[in-house]
């Protein structure tokens, strides 16, 4: 090689406008300067220890001087491991399986566990993928598994058609022959098999009404206390939400749904429940009860999720139907706290601000990015690899953390105060929203910028823009109460903030953005409609897996704002403030944790009892 | 007023493209790689068998392989379009598509990505570029290919420590450089020759081994990569103070926005 590029010096005429302006020269070392003297505020950031903590060393250090000598996928204990088994199936089933020595080897960088935000608990990615992590399977199956259904159509049509009388004590006799038939039990013939209750012992049902006088008299025991799980504050509102009616919330069990997929909940749940009206009125195979088959399983029937497209999700309740608004409902962690206008509880107590965050959005940054991996990862693509990406960056080495930090102290800072006026949130307007979309975007690029192992640990594009993304709209959707503002942030940050600061934005995966820009005031359903009801099967977000989280934190954080108690549905806030449920929807990460760690006991296991 | 008079107060300016907004040297430099009529400046020679080398479609030396006969062989139908945009050389001759794959670390690659593709758009014909976060995929015919990676090796928008090629397992841009301050690769394609300085490729871009290492020249040392630099940071050229920049982003965005849900608001911004 030969030219005119020599050791430590570029051309004159590449370098000079820098050197030549003393100024930019100025400007650098002084930039260096000001470094030096921030280095103690940034070392108290809870980003640096935890980073600090993960890779034991500076956490801004550009260079990694053990690279390429750690001993490839040999570092990671987990990896080791899968490698051993590998070895052993290959034996026993005599055809090659998990085999790490393929090609050159990989791994030669730094593989590391990294550790769970405010915790010292440290796991391997491979426990966050959702196929190793079975805590994250039950989060899907419980979602899947749930169907609900009105009773007061099928009760009327028992009245008016049957000619049979409602009183409590039938209303709680059929809850008693339901919570039978939905694990599997006969109850109008004796020939027919019936299910092992062990298997099924996840499947139950349960009531949820606005009316106390219903409530009183229905079995404690298949009721979804609402005074119980909420906030007095809220309680009133979800209250006379809901109304004088009564939902009878279905969980089919987990083992129909692994065996069938999610389309079988509904047809299960259905199905038991016309049964339990059977046994409960003594019907006659007549007329009537296609009526009473219809009232229940057709007329008023809150699904959770929709169809998808037929060559894959197929099923009511799989993820791609299900509202991003739906998901936000069925996070529980803010169910304790006031109903509040969030700038008014901010220029109060900012810890109490930073709790009510933490609540809301800790809780959806674990939910969401699970289940966009399984749709990613199985729906989607199959095996895509990047799987424990998004976890890793939602719940993983404080980043998230850090950053709703900056964002609270923003809220707090600069906005509150509007609420002296009589005003609870913000006019949802372009250049209210620029500056404070534009700071927390520079904050958080910043950060990066100087954090080069939070760089590493993001390696992916997706992961970046999950964060950046999510934390624009979260933010212009809780200063200003609007959905259609914090879709503005979103896409704006993607699309244009970051791409054009670095130069590089998502691996493509911020498309949906650039389409989603000028979509993002219509209402018309090829463009996706009110965002809390779009979902990832709405026009363009399928492949939007980085952009879920901010779609559904949007929602949220815009109900955050207005001091509204649920999302989109009420009833699915009330179902899924079920303490019966398998997965922990109030503190995910604890059962998340659990399953990394193994000891997470999942419901649907084939192999649970033991023949005697 | 006369028409005579008027005649040459509507002359019509030429049109000047308008590539970037902003002050300062990052705009500069991004203004600088996309316009075409602005020179880039050469810092190696590399030969072009190397280049042949470490692309790996063929052997050096070898012939090209063909999807159809020669343009000029061939009889097709008349088409006014045909006429007036004249064939890469590597489309005259019936070359097959081949693609080089381009990636740019995060820490301060003397170009990025986006930028990148703009560079293909406006310096190069007959492209079809794929950009992710990482890396920048370019398909063209085999010898236009060829002839454009030389280019964009030899000249300024290329550091052998920061930039690469890259078909399989691209990763790498965000994670931390290694102890020489490269780029890090999982495949380790190139190596920093201690007695020369020189980084060497020891393996083609699909990181099969090649028979002998191809020097690529001297790393750029990180503070002059500074000043080249086409990303804003916080240490160098901070984006929050780049006014111009934000406005027209913003002003991007308002008016897709707003002529998304309603055309005629647009009309007196």
């Amino acid at each position: 090689m030969s030219g005119p590029l020599q050791k430590g010096k570029l051309p004159k005429e590449l370098t000079s406008e820098m050197e030549s302006t003393a100024k930019a020269s100025q400007y650098l070392r002084a930039a260096v300067r000001a470094l030096r003297d921030f280095l103690p505020i940034e070392k108290k950031r809870r980003v640096w220890k935890t980073l600090e903590k993960i890779f034991e060393a500076e956490p801004i250090k550009q260079s990694d001087f053990q690279m390429y000598h750690r001993g490839g996928y040999a570092q990671s204990p987990q990896k080791t491991a899968y490698q051993k088994e590998g070895m052993e199936i290959a034996l026993e089933r005599n055809i090659p399986a998990y085999q790490q020595s393929l090609m050159e080897p990989m791994g030669q960088r730094d593989l590391r566990s990294v550790t769970i935000s405010q915790t010292d608990i440290r796991v391997e990615p491979e426990a966050l993928h959702y196929l190793n992590n079975f805590a994250m399977q039950q989060m899907y199956d419980d979602i899947k598994r749930t169907v609900i259904l009105n009773l007061d159509i099928p009760h009327r049509t028992i009245q008016v058609r049957a000619g049979k009388e409602v009183t409590p004590e039938s209303v709680n006799q059929y809850l008693r022959s339901v919570q039978h038939t939905i694990g599997g039990g006969s109850i109008l013939l004796e020939q027919v098999a019936d299910v092992d209750p062990v298997l099924t012992s996840d499947a139950y049902c349960k009531i949820i009404t606005g009316n106390d006088e219903i409530k009183d008299f229905i079995d404690p025991r298949f009721i979804i206390d609402i005074d119980k799980m909420f906030h007095e504050s809220k309680v009133k509102k979800l209250k006379e939400a809901i109304g004088d009616t009564i939902h009878l919330v279905i969980r089919a069990p987990t083992i129909a749904v692994r065996t069938a997929d999610a389309g079988a909940a509904f047809k299960w749940g259905a199905m038991n429940s016309i049964i339990a009206f059977i046994g409960t009125y003594r019907l006659a195979r007549d007329s009537v009860i296609s009526d009473i088959a219809f009232a229940t399983r057709q007329a008023n029937v809150v699904l959770l999720g929709d169809r998808g497209w037929p060559s894959r999700a197929h099923a009511f309740n799989e993820y791609g139907g299900i509202p991003f608004g739906y998901l936000a409902d069925i996070c529980q962690g803010d169910s304790e706290l006031p109903a509040k206008p969030f700038l008014q509880v901010a220029l109060e107590n900012e810890e109490l601000a930073r709790k009510y965050i933490s609540k809301t959005l800790g809780c959806l940054s674990i939910v969401v990015p699970v289940l966009s991996e399984i749709w990613a990862g199985l729906y989607g693509s199959d095996n895509f690899s990047l799987t424990p990406g998004l976890v890793v960056a939602s719940i993983c080495a404080d980043i998230q953390e850090d950053f709703l930090d900056i964002m609270t102290n923003l809220a707090s800072k600069y906005f509150a105060r509007i609420t002296r006026t009589n005003i609870h949130v913000v006019p949802a307007r372009w250049y209210n929203l620029r500056w404070v979309i534009e700071t927390i975007v520079h904050e958080i690029m910043t950060t990066m910028e100087k954090y080069p192992t939070m760089m590493e640990l993001l390696w992916s594009g997706i992961q970046r823009t999950f964060l950046l993304g999510s934390m624009a709209a979260n933010m212009a959707a809780l200063l200003t109460g609007s959905t259609t503002a914090g879709l503005w942030a979103l896409r704006y940050t993607n699309a244009l903030l970051v791409k054009e600061g670095w130069l590089r934005s998502a691996a493509g995966d911020e498309m949906v953005d650039h389409i989603g820009m000028p979509n993002s005031c219509s209402l018309r359903l090829e463009e996706g409609g009110l965002p809390e009801l779009q979902g990832m099967n709405s026009p363009a977000n399928i492949f939007g897996i980085a952009q879920a989280y901010g779609m559904a934190g949007l929602g949220y954080c815009a109900a955050l704002a207005r001091g509204d108690p649920w999302v989109c549905s009420p009833i699915v806030k009330v179902a899924f403030a079920d303490p019966s449920l398998k997965f922990n929807f109030k503190n995910p990460l604890a059962d998340i944790i659990a399953g990394a760690q193994k000891t997470y006991k999942p419901a649907g296991e084939r192999a649970l009892k033991k023949e005697a | 007023m006369p028409m005579k008079e008027r005649r040459g107060k509507n002359k019509s300016k030429e049109f000047q493209s308008q590539f970037y907004p902003g002050f300062g040297y990052v705009a500069d430099r991004r203004r600088k790689v996309v316009d075409r009529s602005r020179r880039l400046v050469k810092l190696r020679n590399i030969p072009d068998d190397d280049i042949v080398r470490l692309l790996g479609h063929r052997a050096p030396g070898g012939l090209y392989l063909s999807l159809h006969p020669p343009l000029d062989e061939l009889m097709e139908a008349y088409d006014p379009i045909k006429e007036l945009v004249v064939p890469t050389p590597g489309a005259n001759s019936g070359d097959r598509l081949r693609f080089v794959q381009m990636v740019d670390s995060f820490w301060r690659a003397p170009i990025a990505p986006w930028l990148r593709q703009r560079l293909y758009f406006t310096r190069f014909r007959g492209v079809d570029t794929v950009v992710e976060a990482e890396r920048t995929l370019l398909e063209m015919r085999e010898r236009d290919v060829e002839a454009v990676t030389k280019l964009m090796i030899e000249m300024e928008v290329f550091d052998t420590a920061r930039t690469a090629l890259r078909s399989i397992t691209p990763q790498g841009h965000s994670t931390r450089l290694d102890e020489m301050d490269l780029m890090f690769d999982a495949r380790k394609r190139y190596i920093l020759d201690f007695d020369s300085g020189h980084v060497a490729y020891i393996k083609n871009m699909h990181a099969e081994t090649l028979d002998k290492p191809i020097p690529l020249g001297f790393p750029v040392p990180d503070n002059e990569l500074k000043a080249i630099d086409v990303t804003f940071r916080y240490d160098t050229s901070q984006y929050k103070s780049k006014a111009e920049v934000l406005i027209v982003l913003s002003r991007i965005g308002e008016l897709r926005i707003l002529g998304g849900y309603k055309p005629d608001l647009i009309n007196n911004m």
